[in-house]
């Protein structure tokens, strides 16, 4: 049995046993039961060395990341392995997957990335660290709440590391909660970063309690000044109800992405099946930008000529990133999603079907445009439309949960009046394919600056402009 | 099933439901009669017949049961599953709503109701009253007459008329729900008069009227040889009882004892039921755990959820079923009852459906809330 701790506690290093979290296939992982007031207690160590790192350039906190993500993608290094495992184990992902997704997320967490996600954000590292021009001429900085309760979510590894990466660039300091289904990528960064540059990583602490505890959650809240929340609509729901009114609540709750191929345009869609198949593969879809359906611009005919070509794509996906395990439940949904397209095209109801052995993979022609998403799991809808303006009436009445569009076979003067009419109905991001699930660095994450939603702005009056004193003061 | 044919079929499964009760039929005995009705399914229900096409698994390639193709219980929701013409059915069960309202109702055309009956009867006598008691029986289900969709009510009514004793009824409606008054005087009559008798409910049912009984500080001691027989899950309604504490309150606010509290799992679905073994056992000296028994012309078999393959013996998995009594739409059933093989029967340990997926992606339920939500 491999045990793997979920948690991270600067100056606590023997604090790391405590309680399981999690148990599968050989893994154990755990964390320490840490009561209301221990946890009162990581906030103000993060408080007090959160007043240290406001002295430390940025330019050194991004070294500091780099140097520790450059690590998890060390073969030899135990974090790694341990981190594979838990992907593996825990969270279910295939070997290959797990693998996969951590050596392409921490491409996110290098320096080359970082300064320029600072740059685009915030104009530079400079605006962290003192007063500067705005574009405006006036003299601002930028200030983030001192510490932030982030609320990790279990399914798309690597955006818990995100979360604490995105609050160290702003000086942040991050008190975060494990999801029990990752429990292990958070923590081994932390202690990554602790080991690389013990200033810098000295604030982050992450450990585990029980989604929902009243007591231990309140405790951190009387402490932050911020949380960041990944995962579901009722947890965040509850915390946010509860969390006093001068924090500032950031949630990143479900989504729902989609694709849209225009067939009619006579472009060359010859890429779009495997691309497609892999925005779908990856994660095994369980990201919010995962897309579920696919509108086919176009007739029936080219629909099922792209759902046939996507089943192939995901057939030959299947050997290099297998799908990962499913529950029962799981595979009961993609069985009954199945099962209807099944008698709906033996009662010559429109719909056609192709699926891989053991509910590898299913990709489901249906006659009805609606708006639907799948059970996820590698499911994915392909439904044919005469025009985008029936796409838009139909996902319309779902703007506030739209995430990503991928589009494909668009005339390029046709894109822009695409994107505007779907940012016009709740669409964050409208992409190519084969980039719905790997958005840059500094993509504007439902819809909002990463950086800049993590601070204030505090200005200073032009009268006090650097310089020679103004005459008669 | 009235075509010549159909006709042998039919005195085939007449015979085959008073088969002896413990004795269950032979391997090949049951393949025999399983592979005329998969061949007289294939034959008459097209849907079907399409289902197995697609599997290249016909009664012309197929030569034992095990190989017959099972269809999901959500097939009833999509198309009509008759074998036959569904305009000739003689009775049409629906599944209840769900906790999702919009969707479809599973339907189930049964086309031939004696023949239904005919299987129903012996599989309640030999669970439920393996003493061959002739009781009063207390339906906490509305009579069928409010409840023409629902199979449980049907078959409650055919038990009570074939062997309850004559002052048998029913004590709830659909609108006011359990008449608790009628009910108390008919349990303390049967306290006074020390007249046995039986109650049959859902699950839901109990709870709610032993709850109010409780509050109230009402008790009973129903007479010696007093039985129940409960059914169903809860569909998310109401206060949520484990079989286990279910049975600790008819116990404590009923005075019956555990082995005289059978269980029933049925499905609209699917025409035969299981019950629980444990009075069966009792009246027969038996020992055992609490299972479901397997009526003898029934096979069930528990699966891999994600292959469907056979699992070994004690490992959990969803529940196959190939039910003869299902001759009129299709035998082979596939369920999303998880279960395991226990001696002589199963054990049911839920469900694998309803869970939400996991994921930052979002589910179509999550999504309809979504939107239901901003209509409200």
């Amino acid at each position: 049995m491999i045990r793997i701790s979920a948690a991270h506690l600067p100056g606590r290093p023997g604090a790391t046993a405590g309680r399981v979290i999690a148990e599968q296939d050989g893994v154990c992982v755990l964390a320490p039961d840490l009561d209301a007031a221990q946890l009162a207690g990581t906030c103000a160590a993060l408080l007090d060395a959160q007043s240290r790192l406001a002295g430390v350039p940025v330019s050194r906190v991004i070294r500091a990341i780099d140097t520790a993500a450059r690590r998890l993608l060390d073969r030899d290094e135990p974090e790694r392995m341990n981190v594979l495992r838990s992907l593996h184990a825990i969270s279910g992902f295939s070997e290959a997957m797990a693998a996969h997704v951590l050596d392409r997320a921490v491409q996110d967490w290098l320096e080359p990335e970082l300064t320029s996600l600072v740059r685009g954000e915030l104009g530079g590292a400079e605006a962290i660290e003192a007063f500067v021009r705005s574009p405006a001429g006036r003299q601002v900085r930028a200030v983030a709440p001192r510490l932030g309760l982030h609320v990790f979510s279990g399914n798309v590894p690597g955006v818990g590391v995100t979360s604490i990466v995105r609050a160290l660039l702003v000086r942040s300091a991050v008190i975060g909660k494990s999801a029990a289904a990752e429990p292990a990528l958070a923590p081994a960064f932390a202690r990554l970063l602790a080991d690389v540059d013990p200033g810098v990583g000295s604030c982050v602490a992450i450990t585990y309690w029980q989604g929902g505890d009243v007591d231990r959650e309140d405790a951190v809240l009387e402490h932050a000044g911020m949380v960041v929340h990944y995962g579901g609509a009722e947890a965040i729901a509850a915390l946010r109800a509860r969390a006093p009114a001068h924090v500032r609540f950031i949630e990143h709750g479900p989504r729902v992405s989609f694709a849209i191929i225009d067939a009619s345009s006579g472009a060359d869609l010859e890429h779009v099946p495997a691309d497609l198949a892999r925005a779908v593969a990856l994660f095994d879809q369980q990201g919010c930008v995962s897309p579920q359906l696919a509108y086919v611009i176009g007739t029936p005919a080219q629909a099922a000529d792209l759902a046939a070509a996507t089943a192939a794509a995901l057939a030959a996906i299947q050997s290099e990133l297998p799908r990962g395990r499913i529950t029962p439940a799981e595979a009961a949904a993609i069985r009954e999603m199945r099962t209807r397209a099944e008698f709906s095209a033996i009662t010559g109801r429109g719909s056609q079907l192709w699926e891989g052995q053991n509910l590898d993979y299913s990709v489901i022609l249906s006659a009805d445009p609606c708006f639907e998403g799948t059970c996820l799991n590698r499911t994915l809808f392909v439904k044919a439309v005469p025009d985008l303006a029936a796409v838009l009436s139909a996902a319309a009445p779902y703007g506030a949960v739209l995430q990503t569009v991928g589009i494909a076979g668009f005339h390029l003067s046709e894109v822009r009046p695409a994107a505007v009419a779907l940012a016009g109905i709740g669409a964050t991001r409208v992409t190519a394919i084969a980039t719905m699930p790997w958005p840059p660095p500094g993509w504007l994450h439902d819809g909002r600056g990463p950086l800049r939603e993590l601070v204030r702005w505090t200005e200073l009056d032009e009268e006090f402009r650097e310089g020679p004193p103004l005459s008669g003061r | 099933m009235r075509d010549v044919a159909g006709a042998t079929l039919r005195s085939t499964l007449s015979d085959l439901f008073v088969h002896p009760f413990d004795s269950p039929l032979s391997d090949d005995e049951f393949n025999a009669i399983a592979m005329r009705v998969f061949a007289h399914q294939y034959s008459r229900n097209k849907p079907y017949a399409g289902y197995c096409d697609r599997r290249g698994r016909t009664p012309a390639t197929t030569g034992h049961w095990t190989g017959i193709p099972a269809v999901p219980t959500v097939a009833f929701k999509e198309v009509t599953l008759i074998t036959g013409d569904a305009t000739a059915a003689e009775a049409v069960f629906r599944t209840s709503g769900t906790t999702r309202g919009a969707e479809r109702r599973g339907v189930h055309h049964v086309p031939d109701i004696s023949l239904y009956h005919m299987s129903l009867i012996p599989n309640f006598a030999g669970c439920v009253l393996p003493d061959g008691a002739e009781l009063r029986m207390l339906s906490l289900v509305p009579h069928p007459r409010e409840l023409p969709d629902s199979s449980l009510a049907h078959m409650i009514d055919v038990v009570m008329d074939r062997m309850g004793s004559p002052r048998s009824g029913y004590y709830a409606s659909a609108d006011d729900g359990i008449d608790t008054a009628a009910l108390t005087a008919a349990l303390r009559d049967a306290e006074g008069t020390d007249e046995p008798v039986c109650l049959l409910g859902t699950s839901l049912a109990y709870v709610r009227w032993l709850d109010e009984l409780d509050r109230a500080g009402d008790r009973f001691r129903l007479p010696a040889k007093s039985r129940l027989m409960d059914t169903g899950g809860y569909k998310g309604h109401g206060r949520q009882v484990d079989e286990e504490g279910l049975r600790a309150m008819y116990g404590e606010l009923l005075g019956l004892p555990a082995d005289h509290c059978v269980n029933e799992y049925g499905m609209t679905e699917m025409l035969s039921q299981f019950y629980d073994s444990t009075l069966r056992d009792a009246v027969l000296g038996r020992s055992g755990e609490r299972r479901k028994l397997v009526p003898p012309w029934v096979r069930t078999r528990i699966v891999d959820p994600e292959t469907l393959d056979p699992l070994p013996a004690g490992q959990p998995g969803l529940l196959q079923h190939f039910d003869p009594a299902n001759a009129g739409s299709v035998m082979a059933i596939q369920t999303e009852d998880v279960g395991v093989a226990v001696t002589e029967g199963f054990r049911l340990l839920g469900r694998a459906s309803g869970a939400t997926p996991r994921g930052c992606s979002i589910a179509m339920d999550i999504l309809l809330q979504a939107v239901d939500a901003r209509r409200r």
